[in-house]
């Protein structure tokens, strides 16, 4: 039987390539929003994974996750540098590292922190050294400079145009491993060289107000007479004084899980907000999910237009093949045989089609999850789960029902009527 | 070599006045070769089913043998219909796409019976018909070919009927002279009951009985000899 069908089959090629290419692209479809719907909430979430809370001045969660975990450019409000004082010292804190931004150089972003970000954030150092003054920059595992390349920062957030920082030029010292997040694409550098860029430092406060004199309090006192000799010299990382300059977010990494509810609960009042990434992502993926349901349904509503039009095709051309019918049967073939026939014909062209389909849309999410991690620096792993399994089985099952149909119009035609037709 | 004995028999269709068949009675004996003629619409292709088996008689007794097939359920009817008719229709009903060989053997293979032991007959059958190369696609045969496979087809599980409607309508005189013989000889050698519907004077004159159909009833039934005359 399978030999009658498969010669059926290569009879009617161009038919049977038309069903398999709709069935496929239909399938495709719909596993394509899957894989990628799943990928882009394992890949946000294990970008976000390393960071246990952050901290920024009041104002919108999502923007502050977004800024600082995923490195999105967008201009945040300050947190007075009071607060990065206090949690540096407090003692259910490992660490806390403030992230500054605001320049980019060709489009990565240059990312004002301390030495405890290059393990923190990134995968720690690949090659090199941690930057130990000013002047020197750690890069993440995707940004092309090589050591000792010296960079130029230009203003502005990544993304946007601006003018290029003269006063100042990075030298790569460091390396680090990558991590499948968006810190890849990162630049670190000391935040006391933002702070200075930009005219917040102790010496923009000393050049301008007598307001900075206060700054200076808990510094070496070097710092107070040579501008070279403190670029060369700082030591860069805190501890920082009450009066240190403020910045947009900072990232802290504390002791234990109960600190870590304390300081969330203690930081979100007032002037401050603080966050555990994890909850913003969960906020985010409701309306991710949302998305999803509707990209699902146009998916199905596809799959069922597909299903209705190959139905309908197929009880055609089985009426079409009234005549062959009639003559199996005038030749003694039992009725058996021509429902098996009908049916391996359609479910073999249906569930052939489901396949490639779900190897069309695995190749979609990994195309888009490519581009999307050469744009963001976010891997997005693409990956089947068990319950996808299950998926399969209800497809095949359907299509095997919908074979049936014109299976069962073969199974019933009488063989007389068919030959005379 | 099975006989027949219609009694009975009337096929009617919803919607027309005058049944389109109604034979009282028709006996054909074992390995007789019999012709049955008639215009168009006269109900030769309704005899043709109703003695298949194809289409059931709702009244009357259809006895080959000892078998009523009229009492037999669809699948019982399929099942006897391969087990005893061979069928040469008209338009030969080869499927593309497979061989002389693969095209012999299809019914016995869509009947779940091993296909392996008829291979021998069916190498021999397609010997006796004239066609050489049983691996030939039979797209690629002339009409003559091809109803030469029919006929081998029809004669693999070594009916005791063998049917044949307008075996030779479709083809140029000189194939359906052949397959005509081919027919006949092979009948005769396999000890089959012989039915041909057939508007071919050639192949009529060569059986030994005729039964006339018009609109439905046996009009005349010449004797043997008269069909000489």
């Amino acid at each position: 039987m399978i030999r009658f069908v498969l010669a059926d089959l290569r009879r009617l090629w161009a038919g049977s390539l038309v069903v398999v290419l709709l069935v496929a692209l239909a399938t495709a479809l719909g596993v394509a929003v899957t894989l990628q719907e799943r990928a882009l909430r394992l890949g946000s979430a294990r970008a976000a994974d390393r960071f246990d809370l952050v901290v920024g001045a009041a104002g919108s969660e999502t923007q502050l996750v977004l800024s600082s975990i995923f490195l999105q450019p967008s201009p945040l409000p300050l947190v007075p540098g009071k607060v990065l004082h206090d949690l540096a010292r407090d003692p259910r804190v490992a660490w806390a590292a403030p992230v500054g931004f605001g320049d980019n150089v060709d489009g990565y972003p240059l990312v004002g922190t301390t030495a405890a970000l290059i393990d923190g954030a990134g995968g720690g150092l690949a090659e090199g050294r941690a930057f130990a003054t000013r002047a020197e920059a750690v890069v993440g595992s995707a940004v092309p400079f090589r050591l000792d390349h010296e960079l130029k920062p230009m203003h502005g957030l990544a993304g946007e145009g601006g003018h290029t920082h003269d006063e100042i030029a990075y030298r790569v010292v460091g390396r680090m491993a990558p991590t499948g997040t968006p810190w890849d694409r990162a630049i670190l550098v000391p935040i006391e060289a933002v702070w200075g860029v930009h005219g917040m430092g102790a010496h923009a406060d000393q050049d301008h107000s007598a307001g900075g004199e206060g700054a200076h309090d808990g510094r070496d006192p070097a710092h107070d007479h040579d501008h070279a000799e403190d670029l060369a010299a700082a030591a860069l990382g805190g501890p920082w004084s009450a009066e240190a300059p403020g910045v947009p977010a900072i990232l802290v990494k504390p002791k234990t899980f109960a600190d870590a509810y304390k300081l969330r609960g203690e930081y979100r009042s007032g002037a401050t907000l603080a966050v555990f990434p994890g909850e913003v992502l969960t906020a985010l993926y409701a309306t991710l999910g949302d998305a999803k349901a509707v990209l699902g349904a146009v998916a199905i509503g596809a799959q069922a237009l597909v299903a209705a039009a190959i139905l309908l095709v197929t009880v055609v051309h089985v009426s079409q093949r009234r005549r062959q019918i009639g003559a199996l049967r005038a030749l003694g073939a039992p009725r058996l045989a021509l429902f098996g026939i009908v049916w391996t014909e359609l479910f073999l062209l249906v569930g052939g089609g489901i396949l490639i389909g779900i190897g069309l849309g695995y190749g979609a999410a990994r195309v888009l999850s490519g581009l999307f991690t050469r744009e963001s620096g976010v891997v997005l792993p693409v990956e089947f789960v068990r319950g996808d399994l299950s998926l399969l089985v209800g497809l095949l099952a359907v299509s095997a029902l919908l074979a049936a149909l014109p299976a069962l119009l073969a199974y019933r035609q009488p063989p007389a009527a068919g030959l005379r037709a | 070599m099975l006989g027949l004995r219609l009694a009975g028999v009337e096929v009617s269709f919803p919607g027309l006045p005058v049944p389109v068949l109604s034979l009282p009675r028709l006996e054909i004996a074992p390995g007789e070769r019999v012709a049955v003629t008639g215009p168009s619409g006269s109900g030769k292709s309704t005899l043709v089913n109703i003695v298949t088996g194809l289409e059931r008689a709702a009244k009357g007794a259809v006895r080959w043998g000892d078998v009523d097939i009229a009492r037999l359920s669809e699948g019982a009817r399929d099942a006897w219909r391969a087990e005893n008719v061979g069928l040469v229709m008209q338009d030969f009903h080869l499927f593309p796409g497979l061989s002389a060989l693969d095209n012999v053997l299809l019914p016995v293979r869509l009947r779940g019976r091993g296909a392996a032991a008829h291979r021998a007959r069916a190498l021999e059958l397609l010997e006796r018909v004239g066609l050489g190369r049983p691996d030939q696609s039979v797209a690629t045969m002339s009409r003559g070919e091809m109803q030469r496979v029919a006929v081998a087809r029809a004669l693999l599980r070594k009916p005791g009927i063998l049917i044949a409607d307008e075996p030779t309508a479709s083809l140029d005189p000189e194939s359906g002279a052949g397959v005509a013989a081919l027919l006949l000889e092979l009948a005769r050698d396999e000890g089959a009951t012989l039915v041909v519907v057939s508007h071919d004077a050639a192949l009529v004159d060569r059986l030994d009985r005729r039964i006339r159909l018009v609109a439905g009833r046996i009009a005349v039934e010449p004797a043997a000899g008269d069909l000489a005359a």
